[in-house]
């Protein structure tokens, strides 16, 4: 589990966290979302005890990452956004350095580096220099590094910055994987279509505040103040398109081919409401269907003007 | 997954091995992987392969256990040093250094070198070219180590694994022990080729491998600490060129220490004398290894109790090693000289505890004493600049009593006679006390209202330091102006806050009078008085209770632990 309790940070005069509270349940995924400097980071660090809250105070598994780091750091897995090599190290040596650093010994600790290694589909690349691999294998083996204890918690902070399309799906899988193994993770992406998929929960922040804390249904739901609706009619188009523009909360009303594209005052609920209303004005509706929100939609809905 | 690797994992899954079915990630998502794969097992560059059967397998898992229980940072940077193009230029140059002066040496010393000992001329030569390589490159590579580690982020990397500061500090101190072991072994054939020449003794040699030893790794450790310090390339450039230039001064101290007192003497004395100032050299490692940590340390943690204990066995060495000086070598001023310096390490160490942080965490909190009893004699022990002030204040009087009381036996018994100064230890301490509580007062007073504003820091001390030693030299020189309208040339109980002079009249022949040296202690005790009052509010912060997560948390550790041991892990 994952908490943060109305955490501030102050870095000078400016509050790169203000007030954010929120909080991960074991085994769900949560997505962080927020434009660049939004706090994303610092409250991510905060929670790694890398960084000290000014006030409030972020708990891993019931214990405080102020007062007990060292017992948040046995279950705690963090991959930051930068990746800090070292000069003369292999794949294979660096992972054995955070294997040990991280307690491990004997065969749990070959045994773990092995797993890591072909989980993060580094095996090849075991005896190449950390310094010569490329953004995206280096973004695998700091997955790998903060997989290397098996946490229980997984902080990581655009995980997918680098991958490819394909590293970029498998690691959504993996994601998933390992939440249904009970983990519990935070995570950040400025790719929101991927945390759509993969998170239970999303949280939208913008200069240090949490705008928004919800399933995506959900902030769908919240945010909705009209609906975009696509009709496809059976025969003429004109005598629909005449009755449409006539209801006061339709309007926005596009015709292409036979199918029309209107926007309806309201949310979710409407969409039945209005379909009643065309089969009693005896429109032959073909289909029917609401044009759904993508997260990148309600994300700038969620932002527009609400810290400023 | 069909390599042999993942199989092993799976397999052993399967079978119910408790260390591979713990980690249940790797059961349920052990299908899945970021692509890759490539070729089959083995992993070269690990070299151990634990399932490994007979006997080259017993000796892989039986060096397994052995790494397992060194320090992760000394595996990590011996992989890295060995393999660094540094590592190899340092080698072959001192390699090559060495056998250019053997065969200089044998060619210039030709034919003599048949008939006459020229081990010890041999020496200077083996001498400057392993200090060189100790001094120069050790120090640098541990300070550029840890400054790049705190630089380039690789630091926080380690700070969220199991590793403590300490452990990393040790662990980079522990990498440089072991390259000047390399580089010692280089030149052992060198040296025993010196003893054959004859000319040195072998404990002579020993003496000389062991002052470069303690002088790289004290230098070694000062890179440590300073690299800590530096926050910004500018400030690690200025303290880089800084660490050069005093191991330059090192570098010519120790030749001058070694070439006029070791080699020609051909020295035979006392092995206590030279184990007792090694000792002194060996608390500065830890106490530099120890800051250095304690630097990096996370802020909540209780970073200044492994400092006070470390200080307080200083110390003791340091009482020990003048108390055994002066007895053996029966001259007063060596006690005079114990008070200086310690009188000065107080005052220097009592102006960094004075910039701690007031506040203590509630992780700090949890270990502070909790009875009357612990609360009176542990209090002065926890984090906080009042407990500092206190610490040093009593340590250091206790220390200097100490000693001037050493002075006084040695006089009373006839062991110690007084030579060229004519101040006794019991004034001299008096003086020294005074200084130390009358200074460190002040530097407190001044810089307590910086550090309320803009919190702990050793930058405001440190200022608060230099106004109050500069005042305190320069008020009395501005007062014989005013009164006689010149400097006077006369030291009287006026120039008492002038520390120089005072110090300076206490080693000359006249000696320091005894109202003069009562008068700063009664000034040092009344800004003492005042200190105390302000002292109270961290001597009320009390003990807190562990958290019940925490207890939880301990009390599953100790289950595991149990069920570990009980299973002959």
């Amino acid at each position: 589990m994952i908490e943060l309790q109305d955490v501030t940070r102050l870095f000078g005069t400016t509050r790169a966290v203000n007030h954010v509270s929120f909080m991960v349940p074991r085994g769900s995924v949560f997505g962080y979302i927020g434009p660049n400097g939004a706090g994303k980071t610092t409250s991510m660090r905060i929670l790694a005890t890398l960084e000290l809250p000014t006030e409030g105070d972020a708990f891993i598994e019931g214990l405080s990452s102020v007062n007990d780091p060292d017992r948040v750091r046995r279950r705690l897995g963090f991959m930051p956004d930068a990746f800090g090599s070292y000069s003369d190290t292999n794949c294979a040596e660096y992972l054995d350095f955070f294997a040990r650093s991280n307690g491990l010994v004997g065969r749990e600790r070959t045994r773990r580096i092995r797993w890591v290694m072909d989980f993060t589909g580094l095996r090849s690349m075991a005896e190449k220099p950390i310094t010569g691999l490329s953004k995206g294998m280096r973004q695998r083996l700091c997955l790998g590094r903060a997989l290397i204890h098996d946490p229980s918690v997984l902080i990581l902070d655009e995980p997918a910055a680098g991958l490819d399309p394909r590293a970029r799906i498998e690691l959504r899988q993996i994601i998933r994987s390992l939440a249904a193994d009970g983990k519990t993770i935070l995570i950040s992406s400025h790719i929101l279509s991927e945390l759509a998929e993969m998170c239970d929960r999303v949280g939208i922040i913008e200069q240090g505040r949490l705008l928004a804390n919800d399933t995506v249904a959900g902030l769908k739901g919240n945010s909705q103040t009209h609906l975009d609706l696509i009709v496809v009619i059976d025969g003429e188009t004109e005598t629909a398109k005449t009755i449409l523009s006539q209801w006061d909360d339709v309007s926005d009303v596009v015709e292409l081919n036979r199918t029309l594209q209107f926007r309806v005052a309201g949310n979710r609920q409407r969409q039945i409401e209005i379909l009643h209303r065309l089969c009693d004005a005896r429109v032959n509706v073909l289909e029917y269907r609401v044009v759904d929100e993508s997260l990148e939609d309600l994300f700038l809905k969620v932002t527009a003007g609400k810290v400023q | 997954m069909t390599d042999q690797g993942a199989s092993s994992v799976n397999g052993a899954a399967a079978d119910g091995d408790p260390q591979t079915s713990a980690g249940g990630a790797e059961h349920a998502v052990a299908e899945l992987s970021l692509g890759g794969g490539g070729q089959a097992f083995p992993y070269p560059a690990l070299a151990l392969d634990p399932d490994a059967s007979g006997f080259w397998g017993w000796v892989d898992r039986a060096t397994e256990r052995l790494t397992s229980l060194l320090n992760p940072i000394l595996v990590k940077e011996a992989r890295q040093s060995l393999k660094s193009k540094q590592f190899l230029i340092t080698f072959f140059c001192l390699l090559a250094a060495s056998c250019a002066w053997t065969i200089m040496g044998i060619v210039f010393n030709a034919p003599d070198v048949y008939y006459i000992p020229t081990g010890e001329s041999m020496m200077i030569g083996y001498f400057m070219i392993l200090s060189v390589s100790m001094f120069a490159f050790v120090p640098l590579v541990a300070f550029r180590s840890l400054a790049a580690e705190l630089d380039e982020g690789t630091y926080e990397m380690l700070a969220i694994t199991r590793l403590s500061a300490w452990r990393i500090v040790s662990g980079k101190m522990n990498s440089a022990v072991l390259q000047m072991l390399i580089y010692f072994s280089a030149i052992v054939p060198c040296l025993a080729f010196c003893y054959l020449l004859r000319g040195i003794g072998l404990l002579t040699i020993i003496l000389v491998v062991a002052i470069i030893f303690i002088t790289a790794m004290v230098l070694t450790a000062l890179g440590l600490v300073l690299s800590t310090l530096a926050k910004g390339r500018t400030l690690q450039t200025f303290l880089l060129v800084g660490l050069v230039a005093f191991i330059v001064v090192v570098e010519f101290t120790c030749c001058g220490f070694v070439f006029s007192m070791v080699l020609p003497e051909q020295w035979s004395g006392t092995w206590f004398g030279f184990l007792a100032w090694f000792t002194v050299a060996a608390s500065f490692v830890v106490l530099f290894v120890a800051a250095a940590a304690a630097r990096i340390a996370p802020v909540t943690e209780n970073r200044s109790t492994r400092l006070r204990v470390i200080l307080f066995f200083q110390q003791a060495i340091w009482v020990v090693t003048i108390a055994y000086t002066a007895w053996s070598t029966g001259d007063f001023e060596w006690i005079n000289d114990g008070l200086l310096y310690l009188g000065i390490f107080w005052l220097l160490v009592g102006m960094f505890m004075c910039g701690e942080a007031s506040e203590l965490s509630p992780r700090v909190r949890r270990g502070l004493p909790a009875t009357y009893g612990t609360r009176m004699l542990f209090t002065w022990w926890m984090p906080g600049p009042g407990t500092g002030f206190m610490f040093v204040v009593a340590t250091g009087v206790a220390g200097l009593v100490v000693l001037a009381g050493v002075g006084v036996f040695g006089v009373q018994t006839g062991a110690v006679r007084s030579t060229s100064v004519d101040t006794p230890p019991p004034i001299f301490a008096a003086m020294m006390m005074g200084y130390l509580l009358g200074y460190l007062g002040v530097i407190r007073l001044l810089a307590m209202p910086f550090l309320k504003r803009f919190g702990p820091s050793f930058v405001a001390p440190l200022v608060a330091a230099v106004v109050a030693y500069f005042l305190g030299a320069i008020v009395p020189a501005i007062i014989d102006v005013v009164i006689q309208g010149r400097i006077s040339n006369q030291y009287s109980a006026l120039h008492a806050s002038n520390w120089g002079w005072t110090w300076d009249e206490a080693f000359s022949p006249r000696g320091l009078p005894a109202e003069v040296a009562m008068l700063i202690l009664v000034v040092g005790a009344g800004v003492l008085a005042i200190n105390l009052v302000s002292l109270f509010r961290e001597f009320r912060l009390r003990k807190i209770a562990v958290p019940l997560r925490v207890k939880q948390d301990l009390a599953d550790e100790s289950e595991n632990q149990l069920v570990e041991s009980g299973s002959g892990r």
